[in-house]
This record gives structure tokens, sequence and C-alpha cells, in this order.
């Protein structure tokens, strides 16, 4: 009995028995209901005042014919922190039925307000924001999770380099003059980033240089044909992206944002490639090179139409809410195209060129890493 | 404008040369899921109802991308259950969570726009919806991609042992999931940070709090896109697993039968 569980332990890609199962999902659950019951406590935690609803009595404010009537709320809530804590205060808002710019607020919700009082000695509530903490730390929870149960060791890894990731691009931010950064950084960035996430999660292999080398060539094939594609064009006016600050160089900015959109498609086909090839070459060493490249194409096949599905539906996803909206005001086709689909299409087509590029330079890096080695070695 | 024109002819081109007929195919496969998308777009715009829009246009969506991409046997048979599944699962899992974080409707970034004034005012789509539309959208294709993966690894699996059991199955389509989900998650999330570029700089351009990051639509509406498509594309292994393991159990026992009956011969 020991002996097999031992080897359940050690052995991590036995699936694990039934027994196990049930532990890691009551872990899970455990883990999950913790952090939601303290993230729903944490108010002690902000510096700014934090209100929970207790009550809510609404009425319509308008006609409701209307297309989007209006509501009128009035809301009892308590104070959860602060010199005012387990005080009462009454306010109003309104909201829309549609809720596209306001928001409807229920019983429990937590809120963050600025309280100040009147004159007449009465409370006047200034909502700022919903507290969503508790949403932000389950999803985040429920991603890991479910990454750490499937992968294992490799999740680690993969979360670890993610980590990683994250510090470099702050300590990029940080060390960098702001000029020098906006203009420079998508360099350093696609570098460190490939560098990092390579290494943590394939480890100290020649397939992991192979891999380095292709996706660093790919990218920077990428760089050239944005710079003449995009980065040159004159008419691109980059003011009508969504989200943008006007005074930082914008140009710049959707240059970092595309070239970093790209690196996770053009390191997957790389490391898969490496990979596979290595992989063929332990199971038929006497490959010869034409039957290496059929192989090759064969890989890239099946690499190539899955990505960039991946890639279409990431981008449409995103900038969906956006077009239905300016779809339904009936702007027209072209304002539509130039204000929000523009740029959302450039990173979906540089990113999908990237990878369909990545196959041929992957392959011929596997084939001068593993095939010419192999050589030398007979 | 003709810029994009020509990096589109030249993707087409690159497809064709390097993938092929089958590049050709991806490539449309992708014309005609951008087709889908645009129609449905227009359809919701013109106040067709949203959530039969929503529905059928998804359901295209993975029609087309599995049986037409990759042809109709019985590893993309088992993709379709389980993605069909598996979304509505996530489906009714993301119904419960967006509610109470109020996550429907535009994001406090947007609402500053110029525009947003005009955009926001008579409105009768449900957002709600529309919300759920962008957010199982743009899970779909780590989704199926994830699916396909897994079954044509289990199938090869099938092809040099048809007599594999069907617990044997599953543990090997698990562990080839294991395997490939690590870099399918980094790239989600490198797509993520690239579409969200403009968001960071704006936290740190106006100098937001973390706090203040960390409860804001805007942030939670740009995580939850990725880290959907990520428990969706980790969520998928163990259930296309189990559906390619159960399709198969009842070829696997023809062919013992058959093999038994040759043997009593």
């Amino acid at each position: 009995m020991n002996k097999k569980r031992q080897n359940g332990i050690t052995k991590w890609n036995k699936y694990p028995s039934l027994k196990r199962l049930g532990l890691v999902f009551l872990l899970w659950i455990g883990i999950l209901m913790a952090g939601y019951l303290f993230t729903k406590q944490d108010a002690f935690l902000y510096q700014e005042t934090i209100v929970k609803i207790t009550h809510v009595t609404q009425r319509l404010n308008s006609d409701a014919k209307q297309t989007d009537p209006d509501y009128w709320q009035e809301i009892n809530a308590i104070v959860q922190n602060g010199k005012d804590k387990n005080k009462q205060v009454v306010f109003h808002s309104t909201y829309t039925k549609s809720q596209i710019a306001s928001e409807s607020y229920k019983k429990n919700d937590q809120l963050f307000v600025r309280i100040s009082k009147t004159e007449d000695g009465t409370f006047k509530v200034k909502v700022i924001d919903v507290k969503r903490d508790t949403y932000v730390f389950f999803l985040a929870a429920f991603m890991i999770l479910s990454l750490l149960f499937l992968a294992k060791k490799q999740g680690i890894l993969t979360l670890l380099s993610l980590i990683s990731n994250a510090l470099v691009f702050f300590l990029c931010f940080r060390g960098m003059s702001k000029n020098i950064f906006f203009l420079y950084a998508w360099i350093v960035l696609s570098v460190a980033f490939c560098l990092i996430t390579l290494v943590f999660t394939s480890g100290f292999h020649k397939k992991t240089w192979g891999a380095l080398l292709s996706s660093l060539c790919s990218v920077a094939f990428m760089a050239l044909l944005y710079q003449i594609s995009i980065y040159q064009n004159q008419q691109i006016s980059y003011e009508l992206m969504p989200k943008m600050v006007a005074t930082l160089p914008l140009k710049e900015i959707y240059r970092t944002s595309v070239m970093i959109g790209l690196l996770g498609a053009v390191m997957d086909v790389s490391i898969t490639m490496q990979a596979s090839v290595e992989q063929l070459l332990i199971i038929k060493p006497d490959l010869t090179l034409k039957k290496l490249i059929l192989s090759i194409q064969e890989i890239g096949y099946d690499v190539m139409g899955t990505m960039v599905n991946i890639l279409f539906f990431s981008y449409i996803g995103s900038s969906l809410p956006l077009l239905i909206m300016k779809v339904y005001h009936e702007y027209n086709l072209s304002a539509i195209f130039q204000d929000t689909l523009m740029f959302d299409a450039g990173r979906f087509l540089i990113g999908a060129i990237g990878l369909v590029i990545a196959i041929p330079i992957s392959g011929f890096f596997s084939v001068l890493l593993f095939f010419k080695f192999r050589r030398k070695k007979q | 404008m003709k810029a994009l024109l020509y990096l589109g002819m030249l993707l087409f081109l690159l497809m064709s040369a390097v993938g092929g007929e089958r590049g050709i195919k991806s490539f449309f496969t992708l014309g005609i899921n951008a087709l889908i998308a645009f129609i449905s777009i227009y359809l919701i715009g013109y106040k067709a109802p949203i959530f039969a829009v929503f529905v059928l246009s998804t359901m295209l969506f993975g029609v087309v991308t599995i049986f037409f991409q990759n042809g109709w046997n019985r590893k993309t048979k088992a993709s379709m259950i389980a993605c069909t599944i598996l979304t509505l699962l996530l489906g009714f899992g993301i119904f419960l969570f967006v509610i109470p974080a109020h996550m429907v409707g535009f994001d406090e970034i947007e609402l500053q726009s110029s525009d947003a004034t005009y955009l926001s005012s008579n409105v009768s789509l449900s957002m709600f919806i529309i919300l759920l539309m962008s957010l199982i959208w743009a899970m779909l294709g780590a989704l199926i991609d994830t699916s396909i993966a897994v079954s044509s690894a289990m199938n090869e699996v099938c092809l040099y042992k048809p007599l594999i059991g069907k617990k044997e199955l599953f543990q090997r389509g698990m562990k080839f999931g294991g395997s490939i989900v690590g870099t399918m998650v980094s790239t989600l999330i490198f797509v993520g940070l690239g579409e969200s570029m403009m968001l960071i700089f704006y936290y740190i351009n106006y100098r937001y709090p973390v706090y203040r990051i960390l409860n804001s639509k805007s942030f939670l509406l740009d995580v939850s896109g990725i880290f959907i498509s990520c428990i969706s594309c980790s969520f998928i292994i163990p259930m296309t697993a189990l559906v390619f393991a159960g399709l198969t159990e009842k070829e696997r026992k023809i062919t013992e039968k058959l093999i038994k009956k040759q043997e009593e011969i």
C-alpha cells in the first residue's frame, strides 16, 4: 500500500487515483472558499471608505416604453472600515436598463465611496467604484489551480515564467527613461520574454536554444515587415485607438503591443518544431534529409491552421462589444474599420504572418541543429 | 488601410506556400469565420434577436473550424461534443460570475472616450449577452485548438494500439494535454498582454494605485478574457479525453470480438 502511494507521487505522469483526485478537489474548494471569505472581509486593508449594501429599493424613473428606461435606486449601506465604521448611510443612484454606462447595485455589493459631511449634519456619499477584488482573485486562483492540476511540473514552470516576465517588464519600465523605453522597449522585452519563457518551460536543452534562435529570427523578420507596412505608414491615426493616452507616444506603444502579442505564437511554433524534430531523430536516427523536411512540413500544417484560429478568436472577441455598439448606432463601415477594427486587425495579421513564417525558420534551425550535429557524431 | 490588405494577401501567400493545400483550407476557414463574425455583428446591430444570433454563430464557428478544417471523423466528432459541453458549462459559469462582479457594460476608461456618451445612449440591447458573447468568442480558438490536438494524439494512440483500454487511453490523453497546456497558456497570455498594452500604460500614466487597478472594471474585463481562455483550454483536456475514450469504447469491443473469433478459427 505504502509503495503504491509512493509510486503515485513520484511518477507524476501516472494519473492519480480516485482518492487523490478527491483530495485535490477538496483542496481546491478549500482554497477558493478561503480566498472568497477573506476577500469579502478585507475592507480593513483599504484606506478608502468601503460600504456594504444592506437594502435597495428601486423604481422606474421614466417611461417604460423608452428604449433604455431609467431606474432610480435608494441604497442603504453600512460603512465597513475607517473611523466611520458600522455607520449607516443612505444614498441615491440611477441606472439605465441596459447598464451600459451605469451600474445597478444589489444587496451585499461592496462599493468604494467618498463620504463628506454637509453643513446640516447629513452625509453625502459619492460612489467611486465597485469592489471587485473577490472576482479577480477567484479567476486568477481558478486558472492557476487548473493549470497546476493538469500540467503539474510544467504548470509550475509556466507560472514562474509568467511571474518573471512581469518582473522584467516593470524593471525595464523603471530602469529606462521614458523616451528610450517607448522607442526600444520592444526589442529588450522580446528578447527577455523569449529567453525567460523558453528556458523556464523547456529547460537547458539544445532544443531550447534552437527555439530561441528561431523565434528571435522570426521576430526580427516581423519587426522588419512591421516597419515597412505599418510603422512607416503615415495614414494611420493612432489617436483613434481605444483606451489611448494622448500624451504618450502612441505609435511606439502600438508597435510594442504588436510585437509582444506576436511572441507567444512564434515561441509556441518554434518549440513544438524543435521538440518534434528532436523526438523524430531519436526514434528514427537514419532519416534522410528529404524525409525529414517532409515531416517538418507535416508538423507545420498541423500547427499553422489552429494557431491562426487562436489569434483570430482572441482578437475578435475582445473588440466585439465596441464593434456591436458602433454598428447599432449606424456608424458607416469605413469609420468602424478605421477606429476600432484596424488596430486589432493589424495585431492579428502581424501575429498570423509571424507564426506562419516561424515554421520554415524553425524547421531550418532544427535541421541545422539536430541533423547536422547527428552527422558529426557518426 | 491598404497596408492591411497587402498584409492579408501576404498571409494568404505564405499560408499556401508553407501549408500547401491545407494552408489554403486554413485560410478559407479563417475567411468563413470572419464572414460569420461580420454577419452576426451586423445582425445584432440591426436588432435581430441577440441570443439566437449568439448561439447560432458560436455553433457555426465550431462546425466550420472543427469539421471544415479537420474533416469528418471520430476525432473531430469527439472534439465537437467535448467543446459543446464545455462551452455550455463555461457559459453557465460566466453567467453566475459576471453579474455580481459588475462587469456588464462599458468600463470606466471607455466611458471617458469622446464618443462614449453617444454610443451609450438609447441602447436596447442586452449588454450582458454581448459580454457573454465576447468572452465565449475569445476563448473559442484556444478551446477548439486544444481539443483537436488532444483527440488527434489519442487517435494516434488508438491506431498504434487498437486494443488499448478505456482508462489507459484517457490517461494518455491527459498526459499529452498536460504537455501542451503550458505553451498554450503562454501564447494566450502574450496575446492578452499585447492587447492590454494600452491599458497598462494608461494605468501607469494616470498613476492608478494598485488597489484601484485590482478593483477596476477595465482590469477585470481584460483579465477575464485571458483567464477564461486559459481555464477553458485546461478543462477541455479531460473533457475531450473522456469523450474520445467513451466514443472509441464500442469500436474497441468490436475489434476485440473479431480478434477472438479469428483466434478460435
